[in-house]
């Protein structure tokens, strides 16, 4: 058997609810007559840092932009946050489906996860992964060790929980630090690749102390960058683009903070 | 390797660490237990493994009684938020095995509860989803080092068998517990009964089936209780099916929930297991697949003395002695009273979430 086949023969199907739901209603494919938007609920006591709330701050006004495109297609909103009001003004709301457009609960990513959950328990139509899926992308660990698993290669990898984590000696430096649980580039600093043990330990205390979370290290894979998105519509279709960063007098080019 | 170990999300140790005081009893507490209903099984065998789980979480009653602490009974399902925002409890016991027929749903309790910020016992978002699909936890059990034995997960009737597995293979619905469909025919010998077998559970159930080579051998069920420290309690059963003609032995479905249940001592018999490097690996695989509260591991021995993980339970069968479930016959067996464990479990939620 070719790897392709292989690989394609141990992927993981959704859940099968969604099957079961499609095949009880085969009418299926019209749009929507009422739409929730769910935006995330920003707040900056939910925050660690204003790093952190910068990636969410206007995430309501992001939400509103998607208004002129609703109303173009005859289809009414209604705009809702994420947080524990949420299930009560959808009960209230009645919509046919929701965009899911919220990345953190709370301020943490993982409650994230909070939100397909109750779309799935008032058995409404969303937008986006599910439950499954949205707590496992909040777990940069687990994400590593099950695209490893399924054959996709990733740089090696260690999971450190503590300041005297010993370092995996397998690993090779270059090593870049990431914080477990966080996207948006959060962290992502030409500090958090490091040449050596010391500077490792030194962005390793910073990072514990000031998100109390665990950190991935990972080898720092230098050279070409590239971003793939993925559209599921009938058939899945990937848009890849290769990322042409230029930082002058830096040693590594990549995606830090700034650029977010 | 214990560097590799996920922690939990990193909320309740942030919340523990403000409130270091913790450790008191709750005042009240709500026990959220399955909503039972007939329509929103398949089948009749599905149905069967919930039916009574009111009755069961009713049989808390007398031990919080004792320890003097309110109670209020809840079916996990879309209402539940609602009532809980009325009852208002210091925290939540999590019976609920499934929603509305499916049990990866159950992750919806957990969620709940987060979002109310109601403490709870068991398995939080991730780790109830994980434990929800075979296929994952296999995978994330073998990559941090716990054998598991050789396996393919089957999404069609037509997915090639991978030529590395050797029979006999035992297929399994990838998102079930509770023995559902472990039956004789369960466990192949060769591709045909393996293609028969494969399209009778994708046909009824619609569902990817786990299928891993069935280890002959000796089989255990290691119970997992954190506390301060994480216990682990180790069994073995010693299964003689009636009227077996194979040469396999293991715990099917009819003897769990079905007619021969009713003989089931006469068919498993119980003894202790000690074996210390056992105990370390299911405490590992315990934080492995993001277990907490307590859970349960069944293993089996090949002939050879090598240990298997075949499944893990982050919601298993919790419950007063008087349910004779595996857990509380074995704790009990382990000389600790229901009411020292209730009385743990209760503090130590609290604790974690700092109260």
């Amino acid at each position: 058997m070719g790897l392709l086949t292989m690989m394609q023969s141990n992927l993981i199907n959704s859940p099968n609810t969604r099957g079961q739901i499609a095949k009880q209603n085969r009418a299926g494919g019209a749009l929507p007559k009422k739409i929730a938007v769910l935006y995330t609920d920003a707040k900056r006591e939910y925050c660690s840092t204003d790093e952190e709330f910068q990636t969410i701050d206007g995430s309501y006004e992001e939400a509103l932009l998607f208004e002129s495109y609703f109303q173009k297609l005859g289809v009414k909103t209604c705009y809702i946050k994420a947080d524990a009001n949420m299930t009560q003004k959808l009960k209230k709301e009645k919509p046919d489906m929701a965009l899911n457009l919220v990345t953190t609960v709370k301020g943490y990513d993982y409650l994230g996860a909070t939100v397909p959950a109750a779309l799935e328990l008032l058995e409404i139509p969303y937008t986006g992964t599910n439950i499954l899926g949205f707590s496992l992308g909040c777990n940069k660990y687990l994400m590593h060790a099950l695209l490893s698993q399924h054959g996709v290669p990733v740089p090696r990898f260690q999971l450190m929980s503590s300041k005297t984590t010993p370092l995996d000696p397998t690993l090779r430096f270059p090593l870049i630090l990431k914080l477990n649980e966080e996207h948006s580039n959060i962290e992502i600093k030409q500090e958090s690749v490091v040449e050596n043990e010391v500077e490792l330990r030194k962005r390793l205390r910073y990072l514990l102390r000031t998100y109390d979370q665990d950190v991935l290290v990972s080898e720092f894979i230098d050279g070409r960058e590239f971003a793939a998105f993925l559209f599921q519509s009938y058939n899945r279709k990937v848009y890849t683009v290769e990322r042409v960063i230029n930082m002058p007098g830096k040693k590594h080019q990549f995606m830090d903070y700034t650029h977010g | 390797m214990n560097t590799n170990i996920a922690i939990l999300p990193h909320t309740r140790p942030i919340i523990a660490k403000r409130n270091r005081n913790g450790g008191k009893l709750p005042k009240k507490v709500a026990i959220l237990y399955t909503d039972e209903k007939r329509d929103d099984f398949y089948t009749e065998e599905q149905y069967w493994t919930v039916s009574g789980s009111k009755d069961e979480a009713l049989a808390f009653e007398p031990y919080f009684k004792k320890l003097g602490i309110k109670t209020c009974y809840m079916a996990g399902n879309a209402s539940m938020a609602k009532k809980l925002q009325k009852e208002n409890p210091d925290m939540a016991i999590n019976l609920v095995t499934t929603v509305k027929g499916y049990d990866y749903l159950g992750a919806t309790i957990p969620s709940t509860l987060e979002l109310l910020e109601i403490p709870y016992t068991g398995a939080s978002i991730l780790g109830f989803a994980l434990g929800c699909n075979k296929h994952l936890i296999h995978t994330l059990l073998a990559s941090h080092g716990i054998n598991v034995p050789p396996f393919q997960l089957m999404t069609a009737l037509s997915t090639p068998l991978d030529p590395t597995l050797r029979f006999p293979l035992i297929l399994k619905l990838n998102e079930e517990h509770s023995n559902i469909e472990i039956t004789r025919a369960s466990i192949v010998e060769n591709e045909v009964e393996l293609r028969k077998r494969l399209r009778y559970l994708i046909n009824k159930y619609d569902q990817d089936v786990l299928v891993s080579e069935f280890i002959d051998g000796r089989e255990f069920a290691a119970f997992v209780f954190q506390s301060y420290n994480k216990k682990t309690y180790i069994i073995e059963r010693d299964i003689h099916l009636p009227h077996n003609k194979s040469k396999h032995e293991f715990l099917e479905y009819d003897l769990v929930w079905g007619e021969t249940s009713w003989d089931y001592e006469n068919y498993v018999k119980y003894k202790k297991y000690h074996d210390p490097l056992l105990t370390e690996m299911v405490k590992k695989a315990f934080d492995v697949v993001k277990m907490a509260g307590y859970g349960k591991f069944d293993i089996r021995m090949d002939r050879l003395g090598k240990y298997y993980f075949i499944d893990a339970n982050a919601n298993c069968h919790f419950g007063p002695p008087e349910w004779n479930s595996e857990m509380s016959v074995t704790l009990r067996d382990a000389g600790i009273p229901f009411n020292t464990l209730l009385k743990r479990l209760l503090q130590n939620t609290m604790r974690e979430w700092g109260y």
